[in-house]
Formats: structure tokens, sequence, C-alpha cells
């Protein structure tokens, strides 16, 4: 057939699509970056959470479509990741199937690398290959005949160093000579058993009258038990009977069916590179001395625990000035806006302390995304990453997680937002999905407020300072100590994932590059403002209304009747009408914040609240603290400010605040049976830090989980820690009680 | 046969006696891969990564709670459990 005739570039309706194809750590991304700079999308694939990366990439007059597929070490499908690259290799499930495979290869690593090449070589699309991270080829001695490899082979070679931006202008040259002349790769010669097998596989399956597959697709099903395409059989009895028939000839003829096609993509491979490859010498290998130390049982872990430290160190204390800065903005900006729209009392409350406070909520949280993603990028650049996920893997190994769960779980511990965005780093599924609900479970800095609060007015002044010391560093450990158990009983009787083996390749040490460094916390920064933030913003919205309405003016009416009653037993006509005239006299003070309590109560979450009251009666929860718990679900940090307007003490208090210690101290039962009564017992004061550190309080959490993995995660999430967080409460309240 | 031509043999009876699996290795110690776990769905894995018969393996430390191992495998580091090292059966002895 003509070559020119097929060619993409001719076609003048849709651009030509080239596919990026690579093990991970090859520098698929750094090439891709360099390749579409910063015009790229990053999305989601349909229905599942793997990231679609798509750019453009201009080259002289004509675009091309560029999708950096997920990295993978084989075709062989079991994570989402190895799908997507199946799906789309094979044109499936409305995929567009490339015109052009670029597959990128790590040059230090050769053989590992082409055997993905061996495997896609079977799907007859137009390859071309790039040997990368050459400059490391060549420091550890390894020379490479790009030439012979190219003959062999049968596509173009190229060689680039994506870092520095080495040979990309021949890459892109290549890419264009490449859609417009195809060659495809030189097929493996399969044995005898397999082709067979294949054969009969194919036969079989037509003769009952299931879709047809090729070549390509018959030897996926054959090596791999979970392919996608045995899924697109529909009988399957009658295809586990083929398989099965197929892997008993392969036995015979003394070959295990499991490791088969690997096997014999290797030997292959052996006899390919032969002559292509030299290796001078020993390889020079830099990073044994290294690893001697960074892994050794007592520097190593030492070394791990004082890199952690700065990392959480940074996150928790170094985010604090940009995090008040941002609030002082978010401040500045109400303050500005408000006066312009003092004549609509509720426009006015929307804009600032929905609209404004929403998106400074948003904001709060990119300080500690970004430092989180530096520290992230930095040590998977220079190699750390895999072994800090080596040294702690057994701490977390017994309850289905890895140590890669370790970074994402110890940032939790500073805020769950940038900690659950961090489990990216986790390519085994089940693990990272373990993860992320165990994340929110971590004791995050906007808890410890109420933990000051309640330890500081109830438990220092009674058992002195050590024991409230003690009591707050439990707290700590409270959601850890329950995460772990649960994870294991996730995994272990919940889960349907399979698990995969956990295995890590530890790469050369580097020195990062800037560059890349920024350009994932500027991809991961935007991310979750454009994504998440949109709809932590609506629920912010959404809060401040049930919070506002129905906000019925006779409140204040009445409100301001019973207040001047009152206050008419202690002061004159003139006092009165004098104080009510001056904003800042103390009686006008004292009026608005009771108008502002009366209208939290007559909210619609200050109805809901006290009508839900009953459930949390069995925790000791009088409707106010119902209330203050059920307004700080957005975001728990609130409750001080809540607990300050219910207590008739207005917003602006915090956790040191004295008056909002005394009145705590002296809440009585206004009514029911235990009227008279402290409503701040012992037991209900534990209670509610155990609520708050097991309930998953913080709407910002719930839609970074819905981004990450989907919407019944996320309402699963929430409910089962709600649930937890009640029980946890009521259980202490009760034992409490007894003794 | 097939197997014993691309350096992997099928035992189906017999020199299991000399048989040992890579996690009962100690640390230095190097050994020859000689085949994987039949009928074992990480096999495809394992293989992929490189862990196929007739390749040396040394096993350069333990992690410090004892697992995960790492080995050297054609001039490659990797690390992995001690329950996917069990289905890699390895033969030859100590250094
Ligand atoms: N020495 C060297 N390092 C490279 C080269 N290309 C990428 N890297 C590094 O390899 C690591 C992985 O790169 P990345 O693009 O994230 O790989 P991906 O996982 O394949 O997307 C990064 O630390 C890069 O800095 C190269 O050509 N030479």
């Amino acid at each position: 057939m003509n070559a020119l005739a097929e060619s993409p570039l001719k076609k003048t309706t849709a651009r030509p699509l080239v596919a990026l194809v690579g093990n991970p750590n090859t520098g698929k991304s750094t090439l891709f970056n360099r390749l579409t700079g910063l015009r790229q999308h990053i999305a989601n694939y349909p229905g599942i959470t793997v990231e679609k990366k798509s750019g453009l990439l201009r080259v002289g007059g004509s675009s091309i479509d560029l999708l950096d597929l997920p990295g993978c070490y084989s075709l062989t499908a079991v994570s989402k990741d190895e799908r997507v690259v199946m799906d789309v290799l094979g044109g499936r499930r409305g995929f567009q199937k490339p015109d052009l495979l670029v597959f990128i290869l790590d040059a230090t690593n050769l053989k590992r690398n082409l055997l993905l090449v061996s495997q896609c070589s079977e799907l007859g699309i137009p390859a071309l290959i790039v040997l990368n991270q050459c400059d490391a080829a060549k420091r550890n001695g390894i020379r490479i005949d790009a030439d012979l490899l190219s003959k062999r082979l049968g596509v173009p070679v190229v060689k680039t160093v994506a870092t520095r931006g080495q040979g990309l202008s021949e890459l892109k040259d290549a890419i264009v000579s490449a859609l417009e002349l195809p060659s495809v790769l030189s097929r493996i010669p399969w044995p005898e058993c397999i082709t067979q097998g294949c054969g009969l596989l194919r036969a079989g399956l037509q003769n009952s009258g299931s879709s047809e597959l090729s070549q390509a697709e018959a030897l996926r099903v054959l090596f791999d038990s979970d392919s996608v395409f045995a899924c697109g059989v529909s009988d399957k009895i009658c295809l586990k009977k083929l398989v099965d028939s197929a892997h008993r000839s392969i036995r015979d003829s003394g070959l295990n069916p499991g490791s088969a096609e690997a096997v014999i993509h290797y030997r292959h491979l052996d006899s390919l590179l032969e002559g292509v490859v030299e290796a001078s010498g020993p390889i020079a290998r830099s990073h044994d001395s290294i690893d001697a130390l960074l892994l050794n049982r007592v520097w190593g872990t030492l070394i791990f625990l004082s890199v952690m430290y700065v990392v959480f160190q940074s996150l928790y204390s170094w985010s604090a000035p940009l995090m008040d800065l941002i609030d002082l903005g978010t401040s500045a900006a109400q303050d500005f806006i408000s006066p312009f729209l003092s004549s609509t009392p509720a426009l006015q409350s929307l804009v600032c302390d929905g609209i404004i406070a929403g998106v400074g909520g948003v904001l709060i949280f990119l300080p500690q995304i970004l430092i989180l993603f530096f520290f992230i990028a930095l040590l998977e650049d220079t190699g750390y990453m895999a072994r800090a996920a080596f040294l702690v893997d057994k701490l977390f190994s017994w309850c289905g997680l890895n140590g890669r769960s370790f970074v994402p779980l110890l940032s939790s511990y500073a805020c769950a937002i940038p900690g659950v965005m961090a489990t990216r780093t986790l390519s085994d599924p089940k693990a990272r999905l373990t993860t992320i609900l165990m994340a929110p479970f971590m004791s995050c800095s906007a808890r410890l407020p109420v933990y000051i609060l309640l330890i500081g007015t109830f438990i220092e002044p009674l058992y002195g300072p050590l024991v409230a010391g003690g009591v707050l560093f439990a707290m700590h450990f409270v959601g850890l100590a329950l995460a772990l158990p649960l994870a294991w009983l996730l995994n272990t009787f919940f889960l349907k994932i399979k698990t995969q083996p956990f295995i890590l390749e530890m790469p050369d040490y580097r020195v990062p590059t800037l560059r890349n460094i920024f350009h994932r916390m500027w991809e991961r920064g935007r991310e979750f403002v454009l994504r998440a933030g949109t709809v932590i913003l609506a629920f912010s919205v959404l809060i401040w209304s049930l919070l506002y309405f129905p906000r019925d003016p006779s409140v204040e009416e009445q409100t301001t009747q019973s207040f001047l009653r009152e206050a008419a037993a202690n002061h004159s006509e003139v006092e009165i009408q004098d104080a009510l005239k001056n904003p800042a006299s103390e009686l006008n003070q004292v009026l608005t914040h009771r108008i502002d309590s009366a209208y939290i109560e007559q909210s619609y979450l200050g109805r809901f609240g006290k009508a839900v009251q009953p459930v949390f009666d069995p925790a000791g929860f009088d409707w106010k603290i119902t209330v203050g718990v059920l307004s700080s679900f957005p975001a728990r940090e609130v409750i001080i400010a809540t607990m300050g307007i219910i207590y008739n003490l207005g917003a602006d208090v915090d956790e040191g605040s004295d008056d909002l210690r005394s009145v705590l101290l002296n809440e009585k039962w206004t009514s029911g049976p235990r009227k008279g009564e402290p409503v701040f017992t012992l037991p209900v004061v534990l209670g509610i830090m155990v609520f708050f550190a097991l309930c998953m309080q913080c709407g910002a959490t719930v839609a970074i989980i819905a981004r990450e993995l989907n919407w019944r995660w996320a309402a699963f999430s929430f409910f089962g820690m709600t649930g937890l967080a009640w029980l946890g409460a009521v259980l202490i309240y009760q034992i409490g009680r007894l003794i | 046969m097939l197997g014993v031509m691309l350096g992997e043999f099928e035992s189906q009876n017999g020199i299991a006696a000399c048989t040992r699996t890579l996690d009962s290795l100690r640390v230095g110690d190097c050994a020859e891969i000689e085949g994987i776990a039949t009928d074992c769905d990480r096999a495809n894995r394992m293989a992929s990564l490189g862990f196929i018969p007739g390749r040396m393996v040394r096993v350069t430390r333990f992690a410090p709670l004892g697992d995960p191992i790492s080995v050297q495998l054609e001039g490659q580091e990797i690390s992995l459990r001690r329950a996917e090292a069990r289905i890699i059966r390895v033969k030859g002895g100590a250094e």
C-alpha cells in the first residue's frame, strides 16, 4: 500500500494523534512538557480517575495532538493506568487510535524498557523510538548504536536528553517524517506453541459466536487473565476452556505460561541488542555508596526522620505566614467591598461571608499544596522517594497500604487536602484508595484549636499541665490508631480490587531541575484551584445560605424588645437611648451579639440542629453544641467562631479567649431531665474532642476525595467517618457517666 | 524441548531439593533465577520486570524492619517484598 496516501498529515479534517508511551520514570513528562510547552490540557479519562494529559505540538506550519499515556512497564493490564494504555492503543471504548506511537526509553536500562516496545510490535501501529537520558547512559559507560537498533527494530531511533532539551528539534522532525512516511516495528517470532495457542483461541471464540479478536488481542488474553480484551468476550466458560487448553500446550513444551511471554520477549531482545549496547567495563554505579548510607539501618532511619521532619515542619509552620497573608487579604477584600453593598444586607452577606470567604477558603490551602508538591517533586526527582518507601514499607504493608503512603499520611497531619493529592505517587490503585480514605483521620492542624480550647478550659485547670499535654498528644493519635486497623478491615474484607506486588525500582540519584519542580507545583496548584476550588466555593455558599436564611426581621425585633426590657432593670431610659446611638458602647455590642445569636438559632441550620439534637443526646450534646458541630461540617475551624456567636460573644473569639472559656464552664442545661446541671462535663468534653478527631468536618476534603476518586467514595468516607465520630462520642459519654 | 532451549525448565519432579526461593537468601548472596512459581497471577508481572530464568540476582540489603528486600538484577536495583520474593525459585549458592 502506498504509505503516503495514508499519511495522517495529509488529512485535512483532523489533526494527527501522537501518543507518548513508556515505562514510569523515563522522562516522559519532561519530554511532553518540552514538546508542548504550556499548551496542555489535563483531564480525567471518562469514568475513571486516570489522568489524561494532552497537548498541542506545533512543528513548522502543522499542529499535532500529543497524548501523554500513563507510564507502564508492560501491557499486562493490572492497574487502571495500564488499562487506559491498552484501551488507547487498541482504539477501544471510543478512543481514537493513535497515528504514531513515540516510545520513550531510558537509555540506561534499555532491555527492560524495550519489553513494552516488543509487546506493542503486535499492534502494527507506526512507531518511533526515543532514547532518553543519554547523558546518564554515557556517564554509566553505556554506548548505544542507534542506527543498528533502528535497523533491527524497523523504525527510526532518536537520542535525547529531555532535561536539557537536547535532541528536541531532531525529535520533532522525526515525528513529522514518521507521520508522513510511517514505519512499523518488526514483529517478534513467536514459538510454535504460542502461535498455535493463539490460533486455536481465535478460532474457538469465533465458533462460539463471540466477537473476533486480532492476533495482538488474542496474545493478551492468552498471557493476561485480567486482560481488557477478555472482558469483551461474552462466553466466559468457553473462554476459560480455550485459554486453559492453550496453557496446557505451552506447559507441554516446557514453558511456564505465567512467565512465558516475558521470557520469550527477553530472549528475543537479548539477540536483538547484541552489538547494539556496549557497556565499557563495570558500570560506574555512583548510587551504591549513597545507598549504603541512606538505606543503612541506623543512619538511613535517622536521615529519613530528619527529611520527613523538615517536610512536615515546612507544611505545618512555614506555611503559616503565607496562610495568614491570605486571611488578611480575605478580610481586607471583605472590608473593602462591604460598604458598597450596605443597602442590601442579604447581598452584602452573600458576597462577603459567602463568596469572598469561600474564595479565601480555597486559596488558604494553596501554600500547603505548593510546599508539599515542591518537596514531593524534589524527593521524586532526586530519587529519594523510592528509598523512603523502601525504609518504611513494613510499617504499612500489614494493613494494605505501602511505603509510599507515608508522605501523604504525614502531610495529612498538617492538612488532608495536600495529603490526598499526594496519593498520586501511589501507583497501586488499592493502596491509593485506602490511603485516601485514611488521610482525613490524621489529626490536621484545623482540629488543634478545638483541642486547645477544651483541654485548656476543662482539663488543665483540674489535672494540671502534664495531663493536659498528654491528652493533647493522645488526641493526635486517636485517628491514626483507628485508621490503620480500619484500613486492614477494608482491605481484607471489602475491597475487591486485586492486590498488586509492591515493587520499587531504585532510580539513580539525580540532580533535580528547578524547571521540573516548578512545573509540578504549578500543575497541581492550578488543578486544585480550578477543579476542587469551584466545588469548595459552592459548599461555602450553600452553608452560608443555610446559616443566613430565613432571617425573619421579627427575630431582631423580639430580641431587641426583650433585651431592652432586661436593660431597663439596671439602666435609666436616657442611658439606654445614648448607648444604642453609639455603636461602640457596651450595651450596643451585647445587643448585636444577642441578635447574631438569635439569627443563628432561627436559621435553617439552627433549626435543623435543634431538630437533630436528640440524635446527639446520647453523647451529651445540647442544641448549642449540636449546632456548633453541624455548622462546622464545611470546615471544622469555624467551630470557635460559631460558638462565639451562639454564646453571645460575637464571632471574634479565639481558642484562648477567657470569655469563651468562662461561658463554657458556666453553661447549664436549661430544660430536660438534666436541668441545672453543667453541660460540659468531662465525658462530654472528651466526647466532643473524639468527635472532632474522627469526623470528616471538611467540605474541601470531601471535594478533593470526589475529585481524586469519585462522589461515591467521597460520600462513603463522609458518612462513614461521621458515623464513627458519633459512635466514639456516644461511647465515651456513656462509659464516662457510668464511672 | 523449547523450554530448555529458552533457559527455562519446568521441573515436574526431582530437583526441588536443591531449589530455594529468593526470600531465603541472605544479604550479599548471589544466585541464579531458576523459575517463577507456576499458575501465580503475579508471575507475568515479576517476569516482565526482568525476573526470568538464567539471570543472576544478588541480595543487596534488607529494609530496617526486615521487609522488603533489595536486590540487584541486570545492574538495576529493585526492591520487592518477601511475599513476592517467595514465588521466585533460585539455585546456586552463597557468595
Ligand atoms: N539525567 C537525565 N535525567 C532525566 C532526563 N529526562 C528526565 N530526567 C529525569 O528523570 C526523572 C523522571 O522524569 P519524568 O519526566 O517525571 O518521568 P516520567 O515518570 O516518565 O514522566 C526526573 O527526575 C527528570 O529530571 C534526561 O534526559 N537525563
